[in-house]
Parts: structure tokens; sequence; C-alpha cells
């Protein structure tokens, strides 16, 4: 992990819910916008790979990306067979769609809960997919061994404001709310996931 | 994704290939009518053909659990591959379902 970077905490959760309100906070202080915020996505995984991704996804190709394919092209691409890749298609396809439904479209999760809501989110995410002009997700792979045990490290980075992610862990047996499952079925798979930033950025380690 | 008739009071549905958000519709669609059959107590959903399943699809799972225990009827998950069981035992859904 890159020492600047921390994980997301309350003061960011605030600050991020503040950024939606237009730049000011809870105590009515303006937030300065970081450069990571509306720069361009950047990120690197640091260390030696044995084999390493890097794809940036933009506006364009998100208005039409099919995610689990594109998923499994880059499981094919890091030299993993799908007896090799094991969980991995599924946390980084969880991760990609967090990325985009919540950090590019903006799309509040709680929406599931409600009755009827699961129509409404597809049908609002539709919605914002095909007005999205600006917007894109970095998203960096490395295969790696550490301690003897070979892993794979994925760094995603979108160019949204972040997420407000819950600190609190979600039952996923819980109830139908489909709220914070995806998150934690990756936390579940994963011997480490953090969120960087003010959420637009996650880093997570499967082994495989 | 089809509804492969019903034998005994048990109902299989059959899934296939990627069982995801984009199937809620469709998923629905086939399981109304045989939460509405009376004569139905046992909907099994036969994974065989199931390569990927994602957390919307265990929400999807979650919902027609809780409709069908209101309607007193059991949902059973039959021939998971052992990807797929796994990723249900890590979601303890094997505490919830009756899984094969």
């Amino acid at each position: 992990m890159v020492a600047r970077h921390r994980v997301l905490d309350v003061d960011d959760a605030l600050e991020w819910r503040a950024l939606q309100r237009g730049g000011i906070d809870a105590l009515g202080h303006e937030v300065l916008q970081r450069e990571d915020v509306s720069g361009r996505p950047c990120c690197v995984i640091e260390g030696s790979c044995t084999w390493h991704l890097d794809a940036l996804v933009s506006a364009a190709q998100l208005k039409q990306v099919d995610v689990a394919p594109m998923v499994a092209e880059w499981a094919h691409k890091m030299g993993l067979s799908r007896e090799l890749s094991g969980h991995f298609p599924i946390v980084l396809t969880e991760l990609f769609v967090n990325a985009l439904d919540h950090g590019i479209l903006g799309l509040p999760s709680a929406l599931k809960e409600r009755e009827g809501g699961f129509e409404r989110y597809f049908e609002l995410r539709q919605l914002r997919l095909d007005e999205l002009r600006v917007g894109e997700i970095h998203v960096v792979l490395c295969r790696r061994w550490i301690d003897g045990e070979e892993l794979l490290a994925m760094r995603l980075r979108d160019s949204g404001r972040g997420f407000q992610w819950k600190s609190s862990r979600v039952l996923l047996t819980e109830n139908s709310s489909s709220s914070g499952r995806g998150i934690e079925l990756v936390r579940r798979l994963c011997r480490r996931v953090e969120y960087i930033g003010r959420g637009n950025e996650v880093y997570a380690e499967i082994a495989i | 994704m089809n509804y492969a008739g019903k034998e005994n009071g048990a109902a299989i549905l059959r899934l296939s290939g990627r069982f995801d958000f984009s199937l809620f519709r469709s998923f629905r669609a086939l399981y109304e009518p045989l939460l509405d059959d009376a004569d139905i107590n046992v909907i099994e959903l036969d994974f065989a053909a199931v390569e990927y399943l994602d957390s919307a699809a265990l929400g999807m799972l979650l919902m027609l659990r809780d409709k069908g225990a209101k309607l007193g009827k059991k949902v059973v998950l039959s021939h998971c591959s052992s990807t797929v069981q796994q990723l249900l035992e890590v979601a303890n859904f094997h505490q919830l379902f009756e899984i094969s």
C-alpha cells in the first residue's frame, strides 16, 4: 500500500456527503476537493508482479460493458484458467460493478431495499448509463507471490466522488435486501480489502 | 432458464449460464406461477448448468425463499458445482437452504 493513502473513515464519509451537497461539510466549512476527486483515475500496485494487467475503461465503454465476460477475459490474460481463477472473477466483478453503479452512476444502494426497489434500481441504472458522458474506471491487476502464497492483487479507481461504504458489516443472510451484499461477499472471499481515499478506490487481495 | 415441470409437489426450475441481476425479471416470471400453485410445496432450483452467480443472484434467492416461506413452500438448491457451493457456503446460505 502507498503510505499517503488511508482507509476511509467516518470523517471521509462526512466529507463525501458534504461534497455531494456542493462542497460544504457538516459544520459549514467548505471542503477542499482533493486532486483525486476530479483528477483522472490513476492507480498503481507497488512491488513486483509475475503477471500484470492495466486497463482503463472509459465512459463510452462503460455504457456498453458486460462486466462478467470482460472480467473473464482479464482472468484469461492473467494466465488464469477457469479452474485456477477460483473466486477471483466474482470478486473483481462485484468491485467493478460497485465502482460503476455507486462511483460513476451515483446509484444509492438503499434503493434496492424498498418494495419494488430492485426493478427501480436497474431502470435508473440503465437511464444513467444512457446519459453517461464522462467517467472512467482504472483497473490494475497483479499476480504475485507473498510468503509462499500466490495471490491476485487488484486495485480499482473510479472517477466518481466515492461512495458511502458502511463500516458495519452486513449479514449476507439477513433479509432480501441487496444493500451491501456484494462488498460483504468480497470481504469474505478475500484475504484483504481496503478502501482508499473517499471510497473511489479499493484494493483487494485474493489467494489463488 | 426454464421450468422443467413438477412431480409429487416439487417443481423444478433449471438455471443456466450466468445467474445474475440481468435475470431478475425472467426469474421472477418463472417462479411467480409456482408460488401461486397450491399443489407445489417444494421449489427446486437446478444449478447444474450455472457457471456463475453474483451478489444480486444471492438477493434474488433470498427473495424467493422469503416469499415461499410465507406460503409454506421450501426452496431447494440442487446440483451446485463446487465453486457455486463454496460461494453459497461463504454466504452462509447452507443455513437457509437445502443445498445439494
